[in-house]
């Protein structure tokens, strides 16, 4: 908002005629659909996110006194830190800085593959959807399904699948793959448990692409399709030249929150593996989760993480902005 | 021969659905089986059939959980949830989207970057600021407290809302707003009797999101309610584990007491989505 | 368009209801709303309402044998006291945390006994030096009370030499809380049928630790039964319930203080020796499969259900075990047992304590919850409490079947009065711990041996306690 007033300043310089009052006010009378959401946020959003800001420069354990309003950081429960915090976990202690850049280096892994993997696998469902009339409401139904049994019963059901003597070595070995099998379990061998949990998580991912992919779906034209038939355009050209350009939006809405869901996420991590075996399914938010309410207690510890965090997804989700608004607009 | 190409095409569609959606349902089922067996079986065998059907898990699970009194806590605060959640960001959407203001840009940058806010580290702030607010604590008044209770899940839901929103509106063809423009419509006029009447798809989308993310919600509910009788339903749930040995059967029956109500609220919302555009709409 | 209509007109109807639903349940539970605000004037009017007390736990499976107790405290004093639970940890945490920041701790509180320091140092909670007289302290088991509850020489000398510590405003012997909850890890459970099967004597525990891998060899050879099981998903366990202990009987007390303060090696033999035999289970290969994501829970499932011949747990598994279904009769329990050639030719386990009761400065009857917790720990109504859950006071309770169950009474036999850990000074410092800890699963995954964990460790090591101002005298 502050920034909207001084742009707003700037403009009489740019050598335009000046506008009345009343002119401004009209044409930017847009700004009254936002005003809502902006006040919520101004509310219940912004004490928090400065607080949890200048938290990070702080040891807290959250028990004593600390508030920026007025400021208020009593020790020894409380203490300033510096950029100690941020030094910690970026080079300074070698164990932890171990974890955090392991950690990190899964949660960049999965942003990868869970992403892809849930483009590519609810791409195509959302299309036959689509497409078929008959049983289609069964079959949407059916497929948002683990949107809904999410939670710890997930959690279970899959656990009980990898296990050793589990549903997926069973299949294995009864179709001559037993030389496949994970003898100690999908999630307990370090070489297979990322792989394991990603798919899961595409999995758990995959019916909320797939409602955006339908709805997206819905707003193209079928006119279009009948153009390019018409052409003689093969259906893997009308997937290409059609749907995938004007479902970019979407694409880039399912990629954005796929990343930051990855990279923020430690529900599913903290239930199925708690970050093992042996660190090899670390990932940062669940350490910022055990940094700031397991036996820890180190709350500025895990803001600073958060934080590091959060300016690595910011620029990793602007890149992504720039990337795909480009390919749209040319 | 093209028909016979369209014919695989839309056979290969079909077992495409058929295997994927058995993928999905088999926890479902899992869960289902789970509540019907003991819980020695539960742990111990792989079939999705019970050996024995103990139909008085799922009653006494029932009876335990005092089901109305805590379903309608539940309900009353989805509801203002998803309500005030698609009214306020359907309307941001549609001003990011259709509508030109001074800072747009950057203001909307601004809320795509608070969806990368980290959500554990506010919870303590967010307490202060409730308690400042006289939204929480022992004199706080149900209405307050659940008050307290919405608006940060609300403007919680505000960044991934408005994104959605605001693609989907971008997303609709652009002669509609100018063929209303010409008419003489106003800018409210636009988005309430033609933007909004469009956009069920998103609306049940949005909407379906969060009913399922506030019906489940657990931490946050658990820390700000202190009064019992004003718990919702997951919490209520945790009051069943009261053995030393994990009931899995009472859990997974719970656990599908708890979740019928998201299903029949998916099954009446999922017709929006194939209903929302056509191209009869558009030409208008 | 119609489509938009019925949507909006279908949200509204919910909404109507739900406001209609609101309404309901407001006036519903008026009487609760207005008798909270009237328990909280009661003391300005003796006469008038009977207070109403709350303690939280995180512990579920704890509420009935509080709530049996908070029902004779009832009966006796006709003050009310409501349990809450929240779980698991981290949520309990999180509760108790947001709620200090908004002054809504309950009247008494559970806590991790020893944790108690940072909410006293924060004036959270009501002080109970000298309140706790000699009558209530001889309630309490040797190694409880006056180890964790009270703030001993060595806590203090090592919070002040630490500059994060946060309770370094509390003075030796200051105490703000009392044990009700205790037990010991160290315990080794094995099935006999499954060691008669493998030709064993299942009445025979093993005197020294390679007499048990021999056991567990020949369990695995004669009928493919995997040797051990416990819950290693948690990080914790194979650091203080197998190497720590083991590590004790193997070095010495001394030795153990003096290599964990940064006064000795993890190279030194008595150490070396440890590694080396834990590691062998895994070159054995006598884990149960899948052990890395076994956590404590499952791990006492799949033993109940003949998965491995032996469990390591404490003295809180019994009950779990025997409610899944396990016979005692097919239980053989014995004390981890020492390496050969260690300083100590068995280990002495001793009750530790593990949760804490206290009463918070905002607790507007603090005299109430006071009486509570003396209530709650008098010998014949933690008798009550351990015969409902089956789980360990911190009291010393009738050695008495009837009293408190037959399966607790075994086990509390097995404690004498004290252990080496009673009187050890080591400090496990964060960065060390760490190291040790994922070491520890690295032997599992094969990414480490003994040797080399040796030298990171002892690197770790010295590297916090320079930080600290040098190694703890």
């Amino acid at each position: 908002m502050a920034q909207a007033s001084t742009q707003a300043a700037y403009r009489p310089m740019s050598g335009r005629k000046r506008k009345s009052f009343r002119q401004h006010l009209q044409d930017n009378a847009g700004i009254l659909f936002v005003l809502p959401a902006v006040i919520t946020f101004l509310v219940f959003g912004l004490y928090t996110v400065i607080y949890s800001v200048i938290l990070s420069f702080f040891r807290w354990n959250g028990f004593g006194k600390f508030s920026i309003l007025p400021f208020a950081c009593a020790p020894p429960a409380c203490q300033f830190a510096g950029l100690d915090n941020f030094a910690y976990f970026l080079y300074q202690e070698p164990t932890m800085s171990g974890f955090f850049w392991q950690a990190l280096q899964h949660n960049l892994i999965m942003a990868v593959f869970v992403t892809a993997g849930t483009v590519l696998v609810a791409l195509p469902i959302a299309i036959a959807l689509n497409r078929a009339a008959k049983g289609q409401t069964i079959y949407r139904v059916l497929i948002m399904l683990p949107m809904v049994t999410a939670g710890i019963a997930v959690f279970y059901v899959w656990s009980f699948i990898y296990e050793p003597d589990g549903l997926l070595n069973s299949v294995l070995e009864s179709v001559g793959l037993g030389f496949a099998a994970a003898k100690q379990g999908w999630l307990g061998q370090p070489d297979r448990a990322l792989t394991s949990l990603m798919i899961v998580m595409i999995w758990s991912s995959v019916p909320m692409a797939v409602i955006l992919y339908l709805a997206g779906l819905q707003t193209i034209e079928k006119d279009l399709y009948e153009a390019a038939v018409i052409d003689g355009a093969s259906a893997w050209q009308q997937l290409w030249n059609i749907t995938w350009p004007l479902l970019l939006p979407v694409t880039v809405v399912i990629v954005i929150t796929s990343i930051n869901g990855v990279l923020q996420g430690y529900e599913m991590v903290y239930l199925m593996t708690y970050g093992g075996p042996a660190g090899h399914t670390e990932v940062v938010g669940l350490q910022i989760f055990k940094y700031g309410f397991g036996d820890q207690r180190q709350l500025g510890m895990a803001s600073a993480m958060s934080w590091a965090l959060f300016v690595l997804v910011f620029i990793v989700a602007l890149v992504n902005l720039r990337i795909f608004r480009s390919r749209t607009e040319v | 021969m093209d028909k016979l190409r369209s014919r695989i095409a839309l056979g290969s569609a079909y077992i495409v659905l058929t295997l994927y959606a058995l993928l999905s349902l088999y926890p479902f089922l899992w869960m289902i089986s789970s509540a019907l067996k003991s819980n020695q079986e539960v742990l111990a065998s792989k079939s999705l059939i019970p050996s024995q059907l103990h139909f008085e898990i799922i009653v006494n699970t029932w009876d335990q959980l005092n089901f109305f009194k805590y379903f309608t806590n539940s309900v009353i605060i989805t509801v203002f949830v998803v309500i005030g959640i698609v009214l306020v960001y359907s309307m941001a959407g549609f001003g990011f989207a259709r509508t030109k203001f001074v800072g747009s840009n950057l203001l909307f940058i601004s809320f795509l970057g608070l969806l990368f806010v980290p959500g554990v580290t506010v919870l303590v702030p967010l307490v202060q600021l409730l308690k400042a607010l006289g939204l929480i604590g022992r004199d706080a008044t149900l209405p307050q407290t659940y008050f307290g209770l919405i608006m940060p899940i609300i403007n919680g839901a505000g960044p991934f809302s408005i994104f959605l929103f605001r693609n989907y509106f971008a997303s609709l063809p652009s002669e509609l707003h100018d063929a209303a423009r010409v008419d003489g419509a106003s800018n409210w006029g636009v988005f309430f009797r033609i933007f909004l009447p469009l956009a069920t798809p998103i609306i049940a989308t949005v909407g379906i999101l969060n009913v399922i993310g506030t019906w489940n919600a657990y931490i946050w509910p658990s820390i700000v309610l202190n009064n019992p009788d004003w718990y919702t339903l997951p919490l209520k749930l945790k009051d069943l584990d009261l053995q030393i040995v994990i009931q899995w059967n009472v859990r997974m029956a719970a656990s599908l007491i708890m979740i019928t109500p998201v299903i029949v609220v998916f099954l009446f919302l999922q017709r929006y989505y194939i209903r929302g555009l056509t191209a009869g709409a558009i030409r208008g | 368009m119609t489509t938009h209509k019925r949507l909006v007109s279908q949200l509204s109807l919910i909404a109507v209801a739900a406001l209609v639903a609101a309404c309901g349940t407001a006036t519903t539970p008026a009487p609760q709303a207005t008798s909270a605000p009237a328990a909280t004037t009661a003391p300005a009017q003796p006469s008038g309402n009977e207070p109403e007390l709350t303690m939280w736990t995180w512990k579920v499976f704890h509420v009935p044998g509080l709530e049996a107790v908070a029902k004779n405290f009832e009966a006796k004093e006709g003050v009310k006291v409501k349990i809450t639970a929240y779980n698991p940890d981290e949520v309990y945490r999180t509760k108790i945390t947001t709620s200090a920041q908004s002054g809504d701790l309950p009247d008494i509180l559970s806590y991790w006994s020893g944790g108690q320091w940072e909410l006293a140092a924060t004036d959270q909670l009501v002080e109970l030096t000298g309140v706790v007289d000699p009558a209530w302290k001889a309630n309490f088991l040797s190694g409880t009370y006056e180890k964790s509850s009270t703030l001993t020489q060595s806590t203090y000398d090592t919070c002040q030499k630490d500059p994060k510590c946060t309770y370094k405003n509390l003075k030796v012997g200051q105490s703000f809380s009392v044990p009700y909850l205790a037990g010991q890890a160290f315990f080794v459970y094995a099935n006999k049928e499954i060691l008669q099967k493998a030709g064993l004597d299942p009445n025979k525990a093993p005197t020294t630790a390679e007499e048990w891998m021999d056991m567990m060899k020949t369990v695995k050879a004669k009928t493919g039964t995997p040797g051990l099981v416990t819950g290693e998903q948690n990080a914790d366990v194979l650091h203080y319930w197998m190497f720590n202990p083991m590590m004790m009987t193997s070095c010495g007390q001394e030795k153990y203080d003096a290599i964990y303060n940064g006064n000795g090696s993890f190279a030194d033999p008595c150490v070396l020796n440890v590694f080396k035999w834990i590691n062998d289970i895994q070159t054995n290969d006598l884990w149960m499969p899948n052990i890395l994501q076994t956590n404590i829970d499952p791990a006492d499932v799949a033993f109940s259900q003949g998965k491995a011949a032996f469990d390591l747990g404490g003295t809180y598994t019994l009950g779990f075990l025997v409610a899944q279904g396990m016979k005692t009769e097919n239980l053989l329990s014995f004390a981890l047992p020492p390496l050969k050639g260690s300083a100590y030719s068995k280990l002495e386990v001793s009750a530790f304590a593990l949760i804490d009761a206290m009463v918070t400065k905002t607790s507007k009857h603090q005299k109430e919850a006071l009486d509570f917790i003396k209530f709650l720990t008098t010998p014949e109504q933690m008798a009550v409490f351990a015969k409902t859950v089956g789980d360990f006071p911190a009291v010393k309770v009738p050695l008495d079947p009837d009293k408190i169950g037959p399966v607790l009474v075994g086990l509390m036999s097995a404690f004498s009065g004290k252990s080496p850990f009673d009187t050890s000074k080591a400090q496990i410092l964060e960065e060390p711990g760490k190291v040790l800890k994922l070491g520890l699963q690295q032997f599992i995954t094969k990414e480490t041996t003994p040797d080399d964990l040796v030298k990171k460790i002892d690197a770790a090591n010295k590297a916090a306690w320079d930080a600290k101002g040098g190694p703890l005298k």
